[in-house]
């Protein structure tokens, strides 16, 4: 499935439950396979002790000798029995905790591998926020459900097969009744079940549809605040609230309706066995023989059925449970499934930078198959330690080329290389660790000035950071704030300036010494006195380095060894500034203004 | 008090207005225990006329002639009944519940999200977004939790345990009183393990925020990790806060463990107990039947699942704690602007600053005694180093924070003596960092005001320059952008946000760098475009640009904090003036 935008169709919430979908939960499970199955093991063991207490009990109730026996003797092995229950059903509780602990901090981490595979058109087209529900409240569910839900079915499903052998036991034609409760659960279950998947899937859409929205209202709270806007916002998260209240009245009916007839049904159930037995004992006697079932029999036989009747009642609670995380299961598979858009090959060219001869070759690129061509035909070719820049009207295309280059995206058509090799023919992180990409928008993880600084290289020492900050002529800058290297950033940077931010942005890139480097708008918010001083030092490491400038400001694209003006998908005009100032021609009107 | 816990006041929130139905609800529950009771009481006399052919219910002496179908009919008909109003009960019940725990969410939410719009952006600054979306998401996840599987089942099996232990106090005051011993110590011993933990439990949910906070920066600053082909770092980095989390909470599922077991232990000894009890006395000649045996078997074998209901229950109800102390943070939150003004705002607006001063942390002035006139109509340049404070200037004037000291003032009147809404209605500050919504470009420019015809919306798009752009679209002004509007240029992102402020058309408008990502042509269009449009109004923008300043009024000079020189592009454009250091390398730029 490719990495178009997931569709959340209609359909979609009426599809059964994919035994695929449980198979591949299975497989998840993997190596705590064993682990599991002995657990399972331990609660049969529990279980088994438990129903052995009914049949003791109804052997205690069937004795003549109840007020002559040794007192000891009639209990003891009831004490032993309760014992040997809780101590398996002890070890059993614990030992699935911790496994179903292990197995979703498992989950969670192949959901995480996975979005780090994904390239920057899934991250353009899903929410942030969409993704953290995934992460949290989707994971959440699964966790609780595997947990407890799945204890209970082993102890619900164990307790019932353990029942019916022990009825079994007692005279097989008992089961009759039995037998007859799990066909009309059956029918009852499969009456609802459609209507009850559809309203939980309808339920998380809704859910995942209102945190998207609260995300994103807070991630945008000042934008909101701006314009005064909250009541309205307020209304359409009404809306949304609305949607999931109704969404959870309607699963209350369809839960009411059904929890209580298959409890009825199992009533059903009981009184036709204490009918039946009773007319056992009567047909028997009046054939003259001797009650073949004894009233203690009977009792034994009532508790086994009353065994079945509850854990029946809690299966199907967790049935419209496992309906919720199997929708919640689906969801964290539809990422971890996403194939990612720009791959890496399976053997790659290993990455050697030291002399960097690049070529566009006929490169077109548009973002969808129907979208206009930002490029067309492309062809450029750049040489070792050339500094290129790249000018020309806002949206002509200066940033896909360097986009492009940096692989975030595939060419739609032609080639880019990189030393003779196709760059889809590198391992993108070898690539790009070995490359200086200075975006505009200077994202900063929360953390320290030092922390970010060193974001490329945590082992550098405090003291390369100063040097190099030095070098960049911005070390006064940073040691006279507040706080000097150890203020703390904030989320995204936020409590620094934004021209802060795009300093601490592009040192960070080029603290580790790229031999290709691409600068994308990186200074547009830095003052020019400051911009100036990086410019300058910028252009003494260009020296060594193949560097592509995207700049607006003219100050720093005057000494490029060549200016491109692009346009119209392609090169308008090369040269060097003083022949395209002299030209009078595209360029010149960037100039004189 | 208890009632002045967190828990409380949020349970108390929760059901507020709900009273009638609680109570009705209470009334089901207990309704639905007698039932669930005298349910094994048929039982028992079924078990005592097959085997004594008579048997007691309630003081009624039974009697059956023969053990024939005929004879033991009517306890069939009448399991049938209890059966058939247990049905009736439980949908009621259910449904009942479900609306309850409904509104209450509703509610909570409602609750949250108003609270949130109404703390003011120190609130914002200071806590992380991803931060603040996580916890909500996990809280209201929480509270759904507790409301259906934790509250309600709390009140249905608490009921029933102390009416089946009344219930055997009655049949036998001895077993009675043993079975109530032996649960309360059970549920002493466990708490007094719950208790013990609450730091596990808490540094759990510390780990937890802490992963979910990594995930979200991760997200949000993917592009940088893939350019800087860190990938496997912050993998790494992530992997280990997952792990840190759940090693945390499988120290906590210790403490779960033995919570949960010690009750379930305390259970079946209760029953090993009761039984040992009940044959002791059958057998010391008390007046107990064999069924009634049976019976006292039966209903304190129906203890042990409801006490694992109850566990769990009780398990979440603690958890609850903890999202009502991090809710209570919220809502007790008093970081709002006071609105408090009601003065109206003039037609010609002058704007002064005095001696304003501004501190994000205290003691740490960014603005130090800042003072100023801007008179009405004019347009302003605002200029200084990177980070001398020209942002928090323009979101004073906009009314975001407050001073520490010194005023604003409206005219006459300090701008605090205005409603809020009046203030942002007349004006507009547009941020460094344009933010749009996952909606349509009509949408987006017309967020203030979603009623506006679409030709006032390009009328305001051709000031901003990008009108054309947009009628390069496919679909247009219906086009739908992503979230912070990605797959626009950057240049493109800030015209979107100023044609977004100029529909307001507000009396002072601030422009915070907005221009950085276009290129001087653009640049000199859309300054030239506004100076036209806003003849009558005020505008005043901070730029890096020499070349924007062409056409100001006056402009301002800010180092560190302070204005150290403001005049006219003449005037500081001399050599000599900190003005002319700090564009003296785009100098030749200028014509």
């Amino acid at each position: 499935m490719s990495e178009k935008k997931l569709t959340e169709n209609k359909e979609a919430s009426t599809r059964p439950i994919s035994i695929y979908l449980l198979a591949r939960i299975f497989l998840t499970i993997g190596k705590y396979f064993y682990t599991i199955l002995f657990a399972n093991f331990l609660l049969f063991i529990c279980l088994f002790a438990d129903q052995e207490i009914n049949v003791e009990i109804g052997k205690i109730l069937d004795r003549t000798d109840l007020k002559t026996a040794s007192f000891f003797g009639i209990v003891g092995y009831l004490g032993l029995l309760c014992l040997l229950n809780r101590i398996f059903g002890s070890m059993q509780f614990l030992i699935t905790i911790l496994t179903t602990n292990q197995i979703t901090a498992n989950l969670r981490k192949v959901f995480f591998d996975r979005l780090t595979v994904l390239s920057k058109r899934f991250y353009d087209n899903h929410k942030i926020g969409w993704l953290v529900a995934r992460s949290t409240g989707d994971m959440g569910s699964i966790w609780d459900f595997s947990t407890f839900a799945l204890m209970s079915i082993m102890l619900c499903l164990g307790s019932i097969s353990i029942s019916f052998y022990n009825i079994g036991n007692i005279k097989p034609i008992l089961l009759l009744p039995c037998l007859g409760i799990i066909p009309f659960t059956f029918i009852a279950t499969l009456l609802f079940r459609k209507k009850m998947t559809e309203n939980q899937r309808e339920l998380r859409e809704a859910n995942s549809k209102m945190i998207g929205y609260i995300s994103e209202c807070i991630r945008g709270i000042r934008v909101t605040q701006a314009f005064s806007r909250e009541q309205l916002n307020n209304k359409i998260f009404g809306d949304h609230n609305q949607k999931n209240y109704n969404l959870g009245i309607q699963a209350s009916r369809i839960n009411g309706l059904y929890l209580p007839t298959i409890e009825l049904i199992g009533v059903m159930g009981l009184v036709s066995a204490m009918i039946f037995g009773v007319y056992l004992i009567e047909s028997t006697q009046t054939n003259g023989g001797a009650s073949t079932i004894s009233p203690g029999d009977l009792a034994a036989y009532l508790l086994f059925i009353n065994v079945i009747l509850f854990p029946v009642r809690i299966l199907v609670e967790l049935y419209s449970m496992s309906i919720s995380a199997m929708a919640s299961a689906e969801r964290i598979y539809e990422i971890i499934d996403l194939e990612e858009d720009v791959k890496n090959p399976k053997i790659s060219q290993p990455v050697d930078l030291n002399s960097v001869h690049i070529e566009f070759q006929n490169v077109s690129f548009r973002y969808k198959e129907d979208s206009a061509d930002i490029l067309k035909n492309f062809n450029l070719t750049i040489r070792n330690n050339e500094t290129i820049a790249l000018v020309g009207e806002t949206g002509s295309g200066k940033t896909t080329i360097a986009t492009l280059l940096a692989r975030f995206y595939d060419v739609s058509d032609g080639e880019i290389s990189i030393n003779g090799n196709n760059i889809k023919n590198y391992n993108q992180d070898e690539l790009h660790s070995n490359m200086g990409i200075v975006l505009q928008e200077g994202y900063l993880y929360s953390g320290s000035i030092l922390e970010n600084l060193k974001f490329r290289n945590p082992q550098l020492s405090d003291e390369a950071v100063y040097d190099f900050c030095k070098k960049l002529g911005i070390h006064d800058m940073v040691a006279s704030l507040p706080n000097s290297y150890q203020t703390l950033v904030g989320e995204g940077g936020h409590a620094v300036s934004h021209g802060q931010r795009q300093l601490i942005s592009l040192t960070r890139a080029l603290i580790t010494n790229p031999k290709l480097m691409i600068f994308d708008e990186a200074t547009s918010s830095i003052d020019v006195l400051t911009e100036s001083i990086l410019t300058k030092a910028i252009e003494k490491i260009s020296k060594s380095t193949t560097t592509i400038i995207i700049a607006h400001r003219l100050s720093t694209v005057k000494n490029a060894d060549r200016i491109l003006v692009i346009g119209n998908g392609g090169i308008l005009e090369e040269g060097k500034y003083n022949e395209l100032v002299a030209k009078n021609g595209h360029f010149a009107k960037l100039v004189i203004h | 008090m208890f009632t002045k816990k967190p828990i409380a006041k949020l349970l108390k929130e929760c059901l507020k207005g709900q009273n009638k139905k609680i109570i009705i609800l209470f009334l089901t529950v207990i309704a639905f225990n007698i039932l669930e009771l005298i349910f094994p009481k048929i039982l028992q006399v079924y078990i005592d006329l097959l085997k004594d052919q008579k048997a007691n219910f309630f003081g009624i002496q039974l009697t059956a002639p023969s053990i024939a179908v005929k004879s033991f009919l009517w306890l069939g008909i009448a399991l049938i009944v209890i059966g058939l109003m247990r049905w009736g009960i439980t949908l009621f019940r259910i449904i009942l519940q479900t609306t309850v725990a409904q509104n209450s969410l509703v509610k909570i939410r409602a609750d949250i999200y108003k609270k949130v719009h109404q703390l003011n952006f120190s609130f914002h600054d200071k806590f992380h977004s991803g931060n603040l979306i996580s916890n909500i998401v996990e809280d209201l996840r929480f509270i759904n939790q507790f409301l259906e599987t934790g509250l309600f089942p709390l009140i249905e099996t608490s009921f029933y345990i102390l009416m089946a232990n009344a219930y055997l106090f009655y049949i036998s005051p001895y077993i009675g009183l043993a079975s109530i011993l032996i649960q309360i110590i059970g549920l002493l011993i466990s708490f007094y393990v719950l208790k013990k933990s609450f730091p596990i439990l808490l540094k759990t949910k510390e780990y937890f925020s802490d992963m979910v906070e990594d995930f979200t920066e991760n997200m949000e600053g993917r592009l940088v990790t893939i350019s800087m082909g860190v990938n496997k770092q912050q993998k790494d980095k992530h992997y280990q806060k997952i792990e840190s989390m759940h090693k945390s909470f499988g120290k906590e599922i210790i403490y779960i463990t033995s919570f949960h077991q010690i009750n379930v232990w305390a259970a079946y000894l209760n029953i090993f107990l009761g039984v040992s009890l009940a044959l002791y006395f059958y057998r010391a000649g008390h007046n107990l039947s064999i069924g009634t045996i049976f019976l006292i078997f039966f209903i304190l074998n129906s203890l042990v699942p409801r006490i694992r209901v109850l566990t769990r229950a009780l398990d979440l109800l603690t958890r609850s704690i903890v999202t009502a102390e991090r809710l209570e943070v919220l809502f007790s939150s008093q970081q709002t602007l006071p609105d408090t003004g009601n003065k109206n705002y003039p037609n010609q607006a002058n704007l002064e600053l005095k001696n304003v001063c501004f501190s994000y942390i205290p003691n740490k002035n960014v603005l130090r005694n800042i003072s100023l006139k801007v008179e009405h109509g004019s347009l302003i340049g605002i200029v200084g180093y990177t980070g001398s404070g020209k942002s928090i200037l323009l979101s004073l004037i906009a009314r975001f924070y407050e001073p520490s000291s010194g005023n604003i003032y409206i005219n006459e009147h300090d701008i605090s003596m205005y409603p809020i809404e009046t203030i942002r209605n007349k004006i507009s500050l547009v941020f460094q960092e344009t933010f749009l919504y996952s909606s349509s470009i009509k949408n987006n420019i017309a967020f203030g005001a979603p009623e506006t015809s679409l030709d006032k919306i390009i009328e305001v798009a051709k000031i901003a320059y990008i009108h054309d752009f947009i009628m390069s679209l496919p679909k247009g002004y219906e086009t739908e952008i992503g979230e912070r509007g990605v797959s626009l240029s950057g240049g493109q992102k800030q015209r979107m946000g100023i044609a977004r402020a100029l529909l307001m058309k507000p009396d002072i408008l601030l422009l915070d760098d907005c221009t950085s990502a276009l290129d001087s042509h653009t640049e000199k269009m859309v300054i030239s475009n506004i100076y036209q449009a806003r003849k009558n109004s005020t505008t005043i923008f901070t730029t890096q640009r020499i070349t924007s300043l062409k056409e100001v009024d006056k402009i301002f000079v800010i180092k560190e904090g302070n204005i150290i020189e403001q005049g006219t592009l003449s005037e500081l454009n001399q050599k000599g003036t900190f003005f002319f250091d700090i564009f003296k390398p785009s100098a030749e730029e200028a014509v």
